[in-house]
């Protein structure tokens, strides 16, 4: 997929673990896990605002389109 | 719990189909016995129709089995899954594989035997057999895209 999901490295600029984040965002490990390995097909707008809030980052800090 | 019941009932349905099956496969063998009997100029038929009967029996009885497979699968939540969609194509694919024997009889038939009513019965049945598969691919093909939908929502974060 074109779009890769730099949600990890944001993650460890901010030194937040995969379980307080999820903790923070409200939203499984599982869905987390998927999320930070691409093999999520989609985000919510909620779930990316929600990210954006606990890593006080922009969208375009999670989301990088390569083509 | 209402589906659940209802998977249950269907699955008993299958069980005794199955069990008629092999039941039929079984009485085969003193029926042929008995026609061979009432006519013996055809008599050197007997094991070739046979083992073509049974032969359309198998492919009946997978095609159960597959069916047990599927409403087990609806019993415990796990339906709209890649395999479910194998099981639906491999129903498909046996109804075309039985139309083989079928027409194997059908010529068969109609080489030895002039003017059989049988072969009505076998050209029914080969059409039968074709509705059957093309109405499992389309179920099939459906289902395909019900899974990639369902997957697609599973994995909405």
């Amino acid at each position: 997929m074109a779009i890769i999901i730099n949600l990890d490295m944001e993650m460890v600029k901010q030194k937040v673990s995969l379980t307080e984040l999820s903790e923070q965002v409200g939203i499984t490990m599982s869905n987390l896990s998927n999320l930070k390995t691409g093999k999520a097909r989609a985000i919510r707008f909620s779930t990316l605002e929600a990210i954006c809030e606990a890593l006080q980052c922009q969208p375009g800090d999670i989301l990088e389109y390569r083509g | 719990m209402k589906i659940r019941v209802q998977t249950i009932i269907v699955e008993i349905g299958v069980i005794f189909a199955m069990l008629l099956t092999l039941g039929i496969g079984a009485y085969l063998v003193p029926f042929s016995n008995e026609v061979a009997k009432a006519n013996p100029t055809i008599t050197y038929m007997r094991v070739p129709v046979l083992v073509i009967a049974w032969v359309i029996l198998a492919c009946v009885l997978t095609a159960l089995v597959l069916a047990f497979l599927l409403l087990e699968r609806i019993s415990k939540n796990t339906v709209f899954e890649p395999q479910s969609v194998c099981l639906l194509r491999g129903i498909g694919i046996l109804a075309l594989v039985a139309i083989i024997p079928l027409m194997i009889l059908f010529f068969y038939t109609k080489a030895n035997v002039d003017g059989s009513i049988t072969n009505l019965y076998v050209i029914l049945g080969i059409l039968a057999m074709i509705i059957v598969a093309v109405f499992f691919s389309l179920i099939a093909a459906m289902f395909q895209k019900a899974v990639d939908y369902k997957q697609e929502v599973d994995l909405t974060v």
